[in-house]
This record gives C-alpha cells, sequence and structure tokens, in this order.
C-alpha cells in the first residue's frame, strides 16, 4: 500500500501469513538450530548468542506473540 | 469506514519507514505490518523490519552500531487507536555479537517493571555491590541467588530497569535516533534534524490526547483556564484512569 504525505511517497508492504505459515515458519527455524529451543532461550538471558541466534529467536518470539502464545 | 487494526500498523509502519529514510537514508530497511492469524487474536500487528533486518548506523561511512527495532502492536482498550503494547529498541556492536550496548524497552503489561526503561550493559563493582544492599525486594532475591537458593546466579547492572516516564512520557524513537546522532555521531541525512521534529510532534500529540484521556478532567480545568468553554457530557466527567496515571 502506498502512504502519501507532503509530496513523498512510503510503500508499506503488509504481511498477512496464515497460521499454517507460521507454524511451518517455526518449525523451520526450530530445526535450524543446533541447540533446542530452552537451550537456546537460557543462553539468550546471558547474552551468548551468535547474531543469527538471536535473530531466530526474535523472530520465534514474533510468531509466538502472532499466534497468541506467547 | 472505520480503519482495522491492520490499516492503523501500516500506517505507523509508513512513519516509521519515512522517519529512519529521512533520518539514516535509503538504504536503511523498510518496516512492515505483520497481522495474526489467529481468529482470537485478530487484534494483534507486529511491527518490524523487512525480514527483520538490523539497521547499520554508520560513522564517516563505516558500519559502527547496528539497531534493532521492533513493535508488538494492539488495540487501544477502548478499540479505537493502536497501542503498542510491547516495543524495543536494542543497540549492538556493527557484528551483533554478544550483550548489546544498551537497550531502550517498552512493555505495556502493568507488570513489576517500568512500562518504559532502559538497560545499560556496563559494569561496575560498587553498582553490584549496592544492588546486594537492601535486604529486601530484588536485592534480597539477588542475595538468595548467590547463595544458590535461586536459579539466577549472575546479578547485573544490565538487570536493572532505569524507568522513563512511564506510558505517556516515555522517549519516541526520534528521541532515540537523535541521541545516537548526537551522542555516537552516526551518519545522518542532510534535513535530518527536521524529519526528527515533525516525528517528534507527531508522537507527543498522540501522547498529549492519551493523556487527556487518562485525566479528562484536568484536561478540561487547563482548557478553561486558556478561555475554552468546556461543557461536560451528560453522563459527567469521565473518570481517570488512574491506573495509568500510578503506573511507573
Amino acid at each position: 500500500m502506498r502512504h502519501e504525505r507532503e509530496g513523498s511517497v512510503v510503500m508499506t508492504t503488509v504481511l498477512t501469513p496464515t497460521v499454517d505459515d507460521l507454524r511451518r515458519e517455526r518449525e523451520s527455524l526450530v530445526d535450524s538450530l543446533r541447540l533446542a529451543e530452552d537451550e537456546l532461550r537460557t543462553r539468550a538471558e546471558d547474552f551468548l548468542l551468535s547474531a543469527e541466534e538471536t535473530r531466530v529467536l526474535r523472530r520465534l518470539d514474533q510468531i509466538d506473540y502472532l499466534l497468541g502464545e506467547d | 469506514v472505520t480503519a482495522t487494526l491492520t490499516e492503523h500498523a501500516e500506517a505507523f509502519a509508513a512513519e516509521l519507514t519515512e522517519t529512519f529514510h529521512g533520518v539514516l537514508g535509503d538504504t536503511c530497511p523498510a518496516f512492515v505490518a505483520e497481522a495474526s492469524p489467529n481468529k482470537r487474536r485478530k487484534t494483534r500487528v507486529a511491527v518490524h523490519t523487512e525480514d527483520n533486518s538490523s539497521v547499520r548506523l554508520s560513522v564517516d561511512g563505516s558500519h559502527c552500531l547496528s539497531l534493532l527495532v521492533s513493535f508488538d502492536c494492539e488495540w487501544d482498550t477502548p478499540g479505537t487507536y493502536l497501542a503498542v503494547r510491547n516495543a524495543k529498541f536494542h543497540v549492538l556492536t556493527a557484528d551483533e555479537k554478544g550483550a548489546p550496548l544498551f537497550r531502550y524497552e517498552f512493555t505495556d503489561s502493568g507488570g513489576r517493571v517500568p512500562a518504559a526503561h532502559l538497560h545499560v550493559h556496563a559494569h561496575r563493582d560498587e553498582m553490584l555491590f549496592a544492588l546486594f544492599r537492601g535486604g529486601h525486594g530484588k536485592p534480597k532475591v539477588r542475595a538468595e541467588a548467590v547463595e544458590g537458593r535461586s536459579p539466577r546466579a549472575e546479578p547485573r547492572l544490565s538487570d536493572v530497569h532505569f524507568p522513563l516516564g512511564g506510558i505517556r512520557m516515555r522517549p519516541s524513537i526520534e528521541d532515540f535516533l537523535q541521541m545516537l546522532r548526537f551522542e555516537f555521531g552516526i551518519d545522518v541525512e542532510q534535513g535530518f534534524q527536521d524529519v526528527l521534529n515533525e516525528g517528534r510532534a507527531r508522537w507527543r500529540r498522540r501522547q498529549i490526547g492519551a493523556s487527556v484521556r487518562d485525566a479528562p478532567a484536568v484536561a478540561a480545568r487547563v482548557l478553561r483556564e486558556m478561555g475554552f468553554e468546556v461543557r461536560e457530557p451528560e453522563s459527567g466527567c469521565p473518570p481517570e484512569r488512574t491506573e495509568r496515571l500510578y503506573q511507573i
């Protein structure tokens, strides 16, 4: 969708994933980890994650929020 | 036609993109609005950067810091306005490894921590010592942790939630970006200050509106003092939302 303000135009993407999309993405992210999710979360409390692991955990939290499972 | 929450979130994402592009340039990732598919959770939208990419902050053209920004959005209590329930602005080193340097966070959960707060990731012995002195509340829990009676055994300065003005008077993303410019000298676009000023004014007008709903009698009194004629609704002045006024 386009949003116009004072002559400028900003294109904004709206994502509308299905429940299945999010569940599949979650499963795929968890499978990609070398650690169990619980262990990942424990290590996250001590900021011991790599940049990629942090990104994955952030996305897992987002998915949980969107699914109402936070 | 009443806008849906997703439409509100979309407009919010557009504002964020416009602000970030206006301050940091068009290479900065755009913000997207991602709607919840859950029928019971239709009132949830996540607003984040495309692919959850970090925002690269440069000094003299060199990538020196990374910024992570995300928002969880829902309807406000009357279901009229978009409300941010959680927000995170995390500043990390350029390689994004290890602990952030500092974190601004917001959580509107009415919980035990300040709604808007700052975490500083640093260490000083005297600070740790001070965090144990209290003998009750959190200091007591920390002491128990050290004695092995609680699972968390490493109290840190970064665990402290420094309060930042509560739900209504918390800093805006514009304040945060301006701090990064002033304190760290990050590269910015020409005209960035105008972009920040406009965004900050937009934010504060919204917060003033929300504050009026928290304390309508105060708003009416001030307007009368300014010469406006203000009439109460037939049902009487809506009560103060003291839970909002009390909340840290």
